[in-house]
């Protein structure tokens, strides 16, 4: 007796997937996306990071706040060894404020990642000055060594 | 044993024909249960959850108080848990009971399935039946070929389990609760649009009606709310069903038929009790409501049918009562009233101070009993408010044991515990109504909460890093710009009702009688909360949301609007269709190119949204006054673009703007790299 209604042929594969992928049978399907750092290390071919484009504007669409822009970070990776992090991160100490995006990368994953902080509001009251210092930090880190790809002081323009 | 089955799945079948009423039921709510899975993210949003997930956890492990947190690092910081007798507890454990059945059915499948396959397979079969549904429909109204259907229609579900299989990622077993919590919340959500299509159907065609389903599921903010397991939903959902079984009571006692009636009536009640176990205090309006209105429009009050309603009550609040007790050893004693442990979190809740004391101890916020939540806009990890926790032995218990006469002293003491809360619960139930019609006199903010939101001069923002990400009620469900035209709809009616005056409510139409239940739930329930609005981490007037299947209802029930989604279908489907993808690819073409932030993001939505509404309320505002010369193509327009629109916010909010989890399906999750991100 062959099934011929396809949502039940459909049904069929899908349960019988689950269960062959599933601990009883254990064929292993899942990935384990590494979440969490540990050893390794990475090399970084190229970083683009427009630092130029990190600057404090007013908020748009009635939002009253200002904002610190924060531009994405494009990254290749080479190779990858254990379960180094990518860290981008821009903070501007006076503010005491700061926006990172990381990025996990495991064994294998070669290629390019987006990195993208997003931007950080801030209340309009608190900007006093029309230029901050700010730090911009990119780097790959894990528990055995930490190195330093980006490091730059930038000069943060207010345009309000 | 072949009878048997017969038997069984004639069983099925009527029960689901009960529920579901008939196929385009099913599709309905199978198709909202599809599509809130594609912007279902596992984890926590607002910070509230912590506690109620940890309660759930706990629950499924067979006890109230929460021993083990597998949701936060440390216990105590999050808002709304309580302390009874030395034990920690949550709160809500009408919402949190209904999850449990869930999360033993998932923690069991869990023994054969991974995790994460399991949530796949769960969508995938969900999305298969729904296609052998909508293949039976698509050939009884188009030309479409069943099969055609049915083979697309598979196909697309493999091909999307197989992405989601081969690009798998691990799902550690720690988020099955709070999946089979976000599983209940969606099962809610997807439930009131049945009700509603339900409640629709009995007076309108069948196409307003599943128009209807379809707009409070995925057209407004009940969607945004589906796989965020906050009690909004839940609440909304038996508040819809309470006004759908009084409709059907009224119905039946007009055609004479008592005891059918009295059968509803009492569902009704049972309905409106069970909301206690939810929330006490929501569930105390919604009753009193609901027999003010059932006393005067019912045909008959005699003995015995006010003493089975009674009992239906009694019936429906008894849950929460054994939980009470169990907890408090109060049965009128919720755990929102028992002493607030760690953050300042005495949402919607009398200050009572508690039996010994504490109470003070909630530190900042004292004000305004806010909701201390905040919402992972950076990312996660501010624990929520946290500070100022002192616990405070809590002596709150001291049951009703303490010897004496054996029967006499330990009801006199009962009563006297369940008086005790009684009275600061009814000054705040007048403070509450009362101070609500003071915001009533406040037009900025009246409009903070209704109508414009921007950067509101009353919300704290700074809980969520200042991003403006508070909608109000029109910018969140732009289709009630329609209430536009209820005034002239409501003098109409009531020209009319004048010249009429001698008939008695309990003589009006049933149509009549639920319109004024609608009416009154739907006052009372924005009323009772206004003086607490607007409010931080609200993102669509949450507190707000159980009244938006009753509004929804009432926008229907317009004949402005009513009329023309039953002429013009096409106009209605085409509108709504180009209207989605216009809103999703305006929102993600505006996201990119002017590089926005997630606040202005949300709130270059909150003005288009404005724009729909306009348009709808202009529509059939026009259609109101002027049938002749409005057309029914034109209003269907105005009412699909809103709807088009705030679809469209609501799978951007999901895959775009607010992350806190990992997609539930992996296929969503390889796609969304590809975004824009804010």
């Amino acid at each position: 007796m062959v099934p011929r209604y396809p949502p039940t042929v459909v049904a069929l594969f899908i349960l019988v997937t689950l269960v062959v992928t599933g601990p009883l049978v254990g064929v292993d399907a899942i990935r384990t996306q590494p979440t969490t750092i540990g050893d390794g290390t990475a090399a970084i071919s190229s970083v683009q990071l427009p630092t130029s484009e990190i600057r404090i504007t007013d908020g748009r669409f009635g939002t009253k706040v200002a904002y610190l822009r924060v531009p994405d970070a494009s990254v290749t990776v080479d190779s990858v060894t254990g379960r180094p992090r990518l860290l981008y991160q821009v903070a501007i100490p006076a503010l005491d404020i700061s926006r990172e995006d990381e990025q996990v990368l495991s064994k294998g994953q070669s290629g390019t990642y987006r990195l993208a902080p997003g931007d950080r509001a801030v209340t309009p009251s608190s900007l006093e000055r029309d230029v901050y210092n700010g730090t911009v930090l990119l780097r790959v880190q894990s528990f055995e060594a930490t190195e330093t790809i980006v490091a730059e002081n930038v000069t943060v323009q207010v345009d309000r | 044993m072949t009878r048997d089955v017969e038997w069984f799945t004639g069983r099925c079948r009527q029960a689901g024909k009960a529920v579901f009423g008939d196929r385009y039921g099913y599709a309905l709510w199978l198709g909202l249960l599809v599509t809130f899975g594609l912007y279902w993210r596992v984890g926590i949003f607002i910070t509230d959850t912590y506690t109620t997930a940890n309660a759930l956890v706990a629950v499924s492990n067979g006890h109230l108080h929460i021993t083990e947190t597998p949701y936060t690092l440390t216990l105590g910081a999050q808002p709304g848990l309580h302390e009874a007798g030395g034990r920690l507890y949550g709160r809500n454990y009408g919402q949190i009971l209904l999850a449990v059945p869930l999360v033993w059915a998932l923690q069991a499948l869990s023994v054969f399935i991974t995790p994460r396959l399991l949530l796949l397979g769960l969508w995938s079969g969900t999305a298969l039946v729904f296609v052998s549904h909508v293949s039976v429909l698509g050939q009884r109204h188009t030309d479409t070929a069943r099969r055609t259907v049915l083979w697309i229609g598979s196909g697309l579900v493999a091909v999307l389990f197989l992405a989601g299989a081969l690009t798998a990622t691990a799902l550690p077993d720690t988020a099955l609760p709070i999946a089979a919590f976000q599983i209940s919340t969606m099962l809610a959500a997807a439930t009131t649009g049945i009700v509603l299509y339900r409640l629709v159907g009995i007076w309108h065609d069948r196409s307003v009606a599943l128009a209807a389903g379809v707009a409070i599921g995925i057209a407004s903010s009940v969607g945004f709310w589906a796989s965020l397991p906050k009690r909004h939903v839940l609440v909304g959902f038996l508040l819809l069903t309470t006004v759908y079984l009084f409709a059907r009571s009224r119905i039946a006692y007009a055609d004479s038929r008592h005891r059918l009636g009295l059968g509803f009536r009492a569902g009704a009640y049972v309905t409106a009790g069970l909301v206690t176990w939810t929330h006490a205090f929501e569930g105390f309006f919604l009753v009193v409501t609901l027999a003010l209105v059932d006393l005067i429009t019912a045909r008959r009050n005699s003995f015995v049918h006010l003493a089975v309603i009674g009992l239906a009550l009694f019936l429906g609040s008894l849950p929460m009562l054994v939980t009470n007790f169990l907890i408090s050893g109060n049965p009128a004693k919720p755990p929102r009233l028992l002493s607030a442990v760690g953050g300042a979190d005495v949402e919607f809740t009398p200050e009572t101070g508690g039996d010994g004391g504490t109470g003070g101890g909630s530190g900042a916020g004292g004000t305004a009993g806010t909701d201390g939540g905040s919402v992972g806009v950076s990312g996660g990890t501010d624990g929520g408010t946290g500070a100022g926790s002192d616990g405070s032995a809590g002596d709150s218990a001291g049951a009703g044991g303490d010897t004496g006469t054996p029967i006499v002293t330990p009801i006199l003491g009962l009563f006297k515990q369940v008086l005790g809360p009684a009275a600061p619960a009814m000054a705040f139930v007048s403070d509450a109504v009362s101070r609500g019609f003071d915001v009533l006199t406040t037009p900025d903010r009246m409009s903070q909460i209704f109508l414009r939101s921007g950067s509101a001069s009353h919300i704290n923002y700074a809980p969520n890093s200042y991003e403006t990400i508070e909608l109000t009620m029109l910018e969140a469900v732009p289709l009630f710009g329609a209430v536009a035209a209820l005034p002239v709809v409501l003098i109409r009616s009531a020209n009319q009702r004048i010249r009429r005056w001698d008939v008695r409510p309990s003589q009006y139409s049933p149509q009549t009688q639920t319109d004024m239940l609608v009416a009154a739930l739907a006052v009372v329930f924005t009323l009772v909360y206004l003086s607490r609005l607007p409010l931080r981490t609200q993102l669509t007037v949450r507190y707000l949301l159980p009244t938006v299947p009753l509004i929804m209802y009432g926008v229907v029930r317009l004949p402005a609007v009513h009329e023309p989604i039953s002429d013009s279908r096409r106009w209605l489907v085409g509108g709504y269709a180009v209207s989605v993808v216009g809103g999703l690819l305006l929102g993600l073409g505006v996201v990119a190119g002017l590089d926005l932030a997630l606040g202005e993001a949300v709130q270059f939505h909150a003005l288009l949204n404005l724009g729909g509404a306009a348009v709808c309320g202009g529509t059939v505002l026009g259609r109101t006054l002027a049938p002749s010369r409005v057309s029914s193509r034109a209003v269907a327009v105005g009412l699909s673009l809103p709807a088009g629109l705030t679809t469209a916010y609501l799978f951007l909010s999901g895959l775009v703007y607010f992350q806190y989890g990992p997609f539930a399906l992996d296929f969503i999750r390889v796609l969304t790299p590809h975004l824009p991100a804010v």
